[in-house]
This record gives C-alpha cells, sequence and structure tokens, in this order.
C-alpha cells in the first residue's frame, strides 16, 4: 500500500513537472490538447465536452523525450566522442538531430491518438460520443511536436552543460573557442 | 650528471653529431651521460658544420625552456652543453693562408727548408686551408698539432682556450669520445693526435682523470665517391688507400690506447657532387652517420673496467640477400640491441612530426580537447616562439630522415608519405588493431586527448608531456614496439 502510494506520488509529480513544462507552451498547441494530455476526464474550453482520458500523458510524453534527450547527449559526448566533432557544429549536428527526433515522436505521438479515435470526446448535452475535429485539429499535433522539439533542446542543453565534463574528446562543446 | 664529450672531426664529425641530436632530441637515452659537442673543424663555413651547430642551438633554445624534473617527457632531455667558447675547438691561424704560410716555409733555413719540400708535395704547400685539409692527412696532423699540445704553446701558436675549457670542466666519471673518418685529411690526422695528446698529456688541467677517462671513437671508414675532378685536390680513388694505411698506423699506435673502437663502412659508394668545402659541400645525411651517432648511443651504455673493445656496426646478417645487405635497411634489419635503444624514441618523434606536418591546425586549436584543459590561451600559446621552434625542429627531423631514405643506401626507417594514416608509419610493421571506434588521425587526437598531465608543470611542459605520452602509449598498444 505504502510502495503503490509512493509510486502514485512520484507520478504525480512528473506528471505536474511535465504538464507544467508542456502548459508553457499550451497557447501555441491548443488548450484543448493541453486538457486531454492532462487526463481526468477534463471538459473541453467551450465546456459542451469532455475528454475520457484518464491518466496524465505528459508523463510518457516526457519521460521519452527526456529519454531521447538523455541518450542522444550520451551518444555525441561519451558513445561517438568524437575529437573531430569538438566543435560548435559537431554539438549542434546532434542537438538539432534530438530536436527533429522529438518534434517527430511528439507530433506522431498526438497524431495516433488523434486518428485512433482516443481523443473522441463525449458531447455533455446528449452523452454521446464525438470525434475532437471542433476541439484538436492535426495542426495542433504538429504544433505540440514543436513544443516536444523545443523542450527536447533545453534538456539536452542542460545534460551538456552539466555532465560534459567527464567527456575525453569533447568535454568543451559546445563552447569551444 | 656525468658528462661524455663528443669530439667530432671533420666533416663527417658534424654529420654524426647532426644524427646524434635528432636521436637525442627523440629522447633516446644516452644512460645519464650529458653530452658535450665539440668540433674540430678547419672549415668553419662547411654548411654541415653550420647546420649542425644551428640544430644544437634549436635543441638547446627548446631544452632550456623544459623542465625535466616533475614531467614525464623525455624528448629533448638530455642535455647538449656549449662549452664557453662554443661548440667549435677552433684551429688557428689557417684563415686565408696558404699551407706554406702557415709553417712559415719563407722563413725556415734552407736545409729545413729542404726537408719539408721533400715531405709536402708543391700542391701540399700552396694549399689554402680555410676549407680544411683536402683529404691531406700529413697536412693535417701539422696544423691540427697547435690544439692539443699545450706545451708547445708559442705567442704565434697558443694554447687552445677551447681544449683547455675542456680539460677544466673535465669530472670524474665522464667519458670521452671520437668521431672521425679516416680517409679524408681533418679527422684521420686529427683522431690519433687527440688520442694521443688525451692519453698522455700531461700538462692540462684534470691530466689525471683525462688520461685515465673510457675513451671510445668511431672510424668511418670509406662510404661515398666523389665526382671527379681534375682541378681538385681531393680525389676519392684515394680513399681506400688512404684509409688502408691509416688503418695500418691504428695497429701500431691507437688500438691499446682506447676502451671501445667502432668501424663502419658501406661497399654500396653513392657519389656526391664534387666540393671541396665551404657552404657548397651540402650531402644529405646518410645511413652510415645515423650508425655512426648510434655508437655514442651505445657507447654510454657499456662498461670497460680498462678493457679494449674493437666493435663493428651494422645490419643484423641474417637480412642479407644473396650474402650481400639489403638495398633498403629497416629496423627490422637492425640488431637487437640498437632497436631497443632507438627504434621507439625515434618513432615516437616521429609520429609526432608527422602529426603537425598534416594535422597542425586541428591539435594547435582548442577543438583539441587537451588544449583546453591545460591552456588558458591555446591561441597565444601555439603562437609562441616555443612552439615555433620546436615545429621548426621537427621539420629538420622529417627532413633528415628524409635524406636519409633517399641517400644510398636508403635508410628507410618511416613512412613519411603516409598521409591520414599515421599507425603505417613504421616500415615493415603493420599497425595492430584497437577497441574503438576512432581510427587513423581521429584515434591519434583521441590518445592525445587521453594523456594524464602532471599538474603544477609549465605550459611548455604539459604540451611536450602530452605528445610523449601520446606517442608512448601509441607506440606500446597500436605500433607494438617495445
Amino acid at each position: 500500500m505504502t510502495n503503490k502510494t509512493l509510486n502514485l506520488n512520484s507520478m504525480d509529480f512528473l506528471g505536474e513537472f511535465f504538464g507544467t513544462m508542456y502548459c508553457w507552451f499550451e497557447t501555441f498547441f491548443g488548450l484543448d490538447l493541453a486538457n486531454y494530455m492532462w487526463g481526468g476526464a477534463l471538459e473541453t474550453t467551450d465546456g459542451a465536452a469532455h475528454f475520457q482520458s484518464e491518466g496524465n500523458m505528459f508523463v510518457v510524453v516526457g519521460i521519452t523525450m527526456c529519454l531521447i534527450s538523455l541518450f542522444t547527449f550520451t551518444l555525441f559526448y561519451y558513445i561517438v566522442n568524437h575529437p573531430k566533432l569538438n566543435h560548435w557544429w559537431g554539438w549542434l549536428l546532434f542537438w538539432i538531430s534530438n530536436g527533429v527526433i522529438n518534434l517527430i515522436v511528439g507530433w506522431s505521438w498526438t497524431l495516433s491518438h488523434l486518428n485512433s479515435g482516443e481523443m473522441n470526446v463525449i458531447e455533455t448535452a446528449s452523452g454521446s460520443e464525438i470525434s475532437p475535429d471542433d476541439y484538436i485539429n492535426s495542426t495542433d499535433c504538429f504544433c505540440f511536436g514543436i513544443s516536444n522539439m523545443v523542450l527536447a533542446l533545453i534538456f539536452m542543453f542542460a545534460f551538456s552543460l552539466l555532465f560534459k565534463w567527464w567527456s575525453s574528446n569533447c568535454s568543451k562543446a559546445p563552447f569551444v573557442k | 650528471m656525468a658528462k661524455l664529450f663528443v669530439f667530432g672531426i671533420g666533416g663527417t664529425g658534424s654529420r654524426v653529431l647532426r644524427s646524434l641530436t635528432m636521436m637525442l632530441a627523440a629522447g633516446v637515452d644516452t644512460n645519464g651521460y650529458e653530452i658535450v659537442p665539440i668540433i674540430i673543424d678547419p672549415d668553419g663555413s662547411n654548411y654541415d658544420l653550420t647546420l649542425n651547430i644551428t640544430l644544437m642551438n634549436q635543441y638547446n633554445k627548446i631544452r632550456g625552456k623544459l623542465n625535466f624534473a616533475q614531467s614525464k617527457n623525455k624528448f629533448f632531455k638530455t642535455p647538449i652543453h656549449e662549452g664557453e667558447n662554443g661548440y667549435m675547438l677552433n684551429v688557428k691561424n689557417t684563415n686565408n693562408k696558404t699551407f706554406e704560410q702557415f709553417i712559415g716555409l719563407s722563413t725556415m733555413s734552407k736545409p729545413t727548408r729542404a726537408m719539408t719540400e721533400m715531405l709536402f708535395s708543391s700542391k701540399n704547400l700552396k694549399a689554402k686551408m680555410d676549407v680544411g685539409f683536402k683529404g691531406n692527412p700529413n697536412i693535417g696532423s701539422v696544423v691540427l698539432n697547435q690544439i692539443v699540445t699545450p706545451e708547445d704553446a708559442s705567442d704565434e701558436n697558443p694554447v687552445s682556450e677551447e681544449f683547455m675549457s675542456f680539460a677544466n670542466s673535465f669530472s670524474d666519471g665522464d667519458k670521452i669520445f671520437i668521431v672521425s673518418s679516416i680517409f679524408g685529411g681533418t679527422g684521420a690526422s686529427g683522431f690519433p693526435l687527440l688520442l694521443k695528446s688525451l692519453r698522455l698529456n700531461t700538462n692540462i688541467p684534470n691530466q689525471n682523470l683525462i688520461n685515465n677517462a673510457e675513451i671510445g671513437a668511431i672510424t668511418v671508414l670509406p662510404y661515398f665517391k666523389l665526382e671527379v675532378n681534375s682541378d681538385s685536390e681531393v680525389n676519392s680513388d684515394t680513399f681506400m688507400s688512404k684509409a688502408r694505411a691509416a688503418l695500418g698506423y691504428y695497429e701500431d699506435n691507437v688500438k691499446d690506447e682506447i676502451n671501445a673502437l667502432y668501424f663502419i663502412a658501406d661497399d654500396k659508394y653513392n657519389q656526391y657532387k664534387h666540393n671541396e668545402g665551404g657552404p657548397a659541400q651540402k650531402d644529405k645525411a646518410h645511413l652510415v652517420e645515423f650508425f655512426a651517432a648510434s655508437s655514442i648511443v651505445d657507447f654510454t651504455h657499456r662498461a670497460f673496467k680498462g678493457q679494449h673493445q674493437y666493435l663493428e656496426l651494422g645490419i643484423n646478417d641474417a637480412h642479407l640477400k644473396d650474402n650481400k645487405p639489403v638495398e633498403s635497411v629497416r629496423f627490422t634489419d637492425f640488431y637487437s640491441k640498437l632497436t631497443r635503444y632507438l627504434r621507439r624514441p625515434l618513432t615516437m618523434f616521429a609520429l609526432t612530426a608527422n602529426c603537425f606536418n598534416n594535422e597542425k591546425s586541428k591539435i594547435t586549436s582548442n577543438s583539441l580537447d587537451q588544449n583546453s584543459k591545460m591552456f588558458k590561451d591555446t591561441e597565444s600559446f601555439y603562437n609562441s616562439e616555443f612552439v615555433s621552434d620546436f615545429c621548426d625542429f621537427l621539420k629538420q627531423y622529417l627532413l633528415w630522415l628524409k635524406e636519409l631514405a633517399e641517400n644510398n643506401r636508403q635508410l628507410d626507417l618511416f613512412k613519411l608519405n603516409c598521409g591520414s594514416k599515421p599507425f603505417n608509419i613504421v616500415n615493415g610493421i603493420e599497425p595492430s588493431k584497437v577497441a574503438s571506434f576512432l581510427s587513423d588521425y581521429s584515434l591519434y587526437f583521441s590518445y592525445l586527448n587521453g594523456t594524464s598531465i602532471t599538474s603544477g608543470i609549465s605550459d611548455n611542459d604539459k604540451f611536450m608531456e602530452m605528445h610523449y605520452l601520446a606517442t608512448e602509449k601509441i607506440t606500446k598498444d597500436k605500433i607494438k614496439l617495445q
């Protein structure tokens, strides 16, 4: 029972942590998509319907984004660790790649939810399940992908500043004068 | 530290000292002996001599900015001491003088003059001495007598300050080595005179120490020919007969006075352009000079306890082809002892020189991670005079290796055109595989970045230690040299 509470609490914390960060961009990718991601059957912005999702989906997307960024960071500094990449442009190559991968992941993840009907809403008045077209569209999904990309870039930059120092060949990248 | 005084006599002496300087720069171990070169050459404008002095000055300039107390670096570790009066033991009264003016033929009595004219041909007597003795040991033995016989000193023929300075600085445990050729004028006459003076002269400071010191010498037998020039006094056809005559003299007068006498020759005579001396006499470095320099290294590792040893330098008999030595000599043709002394340090320095030649922009910038860890201002360090001198020296080292490889017979130790494949540098040795995603210069840079540099040492020492340790590891792991 205690472990379960702890797990739930840590999941709540991660949900809050990632949810707050993603919501820096909620006006960009849409409040309805944000409400869907928050989970807990939140209402749409016009109050006419509510989503059916239960869990906070920012956790899954956030952890995926975080792991991809961590992997790309590790790849650059400790796996490839190539002396010839010890330049700003070498780091930038991996940084942009990380951004693009996360853009695709965020975009395709939300788009797959949209297309599979998981974002369908329940109309409050009729109680019937309808398509979310009036609230979320594919452009919002792409914008979410962009938001995911921006966060991934911030994460990889932070990882670089914090953990690059033990790299044998690239410890100064990207700030190589 | 004990000192090894190396007397380099004549052109061959300077050329051998050039090879020795290169070996010392590469960190070849001299068993703790500091080297004190003393060059005896009346031909002060000789290209080999000026080149060698420039090189030794450059060596000392670089070495003077390094501190070996804490650093693990061994490049340039052995001191090359310059005497109070420079590296030269000056031969006086030879400038713009003919031999007859030097001996004062015109002031001699009639009988003495007649005797002198019997001993020396008129060509000998008219010979100018500012470019050496032009292959005439009979002239050399008269002129060089001045530098080693202080008891005969006079106002006209004063004691050589440099020789007295050498004697003054001689300490217990120091050794002496004499480099000379046997087929010319200066070396052939200078060697026995010098040896006699070192063993028997009682009018010099520290005479007891010097008389009983361990003395080694290398006698270079003919190894090249000169183009025929009927106007010149030097004729290479006489080299062999002169060598034979001198060997006969050594048999009776030298062999019991010396602890180690090395011989070297090559029967594959390369033909050089005919120059009697001076700045025009630019001969490429030769394998014989390389091996002669290695005899000095060998001498520092031997103990004699009063014994006499006669040694031949050469390539391993097992590598003869049809009973003849190979045309192109590599490390694999060396005897194991020489391989042990020379192969690894020379390879390490060649790797460094080749890296600077091919990848200078990378290894002198902060994109080489180790640079940004070692230096506060990488750019200004690499623009310093020290690095500039070091790069110039590396160029000289590559040039020396190139000359050795192009001469006849070839000493083709390194593949200097290995370009982007730095680990293929040693001829006859394929690099091993190591567990790394990296290859070629990327792997090389990784070795540089992976060096553990001693803290608290100067930037110059850090730089040198980085290259020394990286190449030491490369030669161990990748090229598998002992």
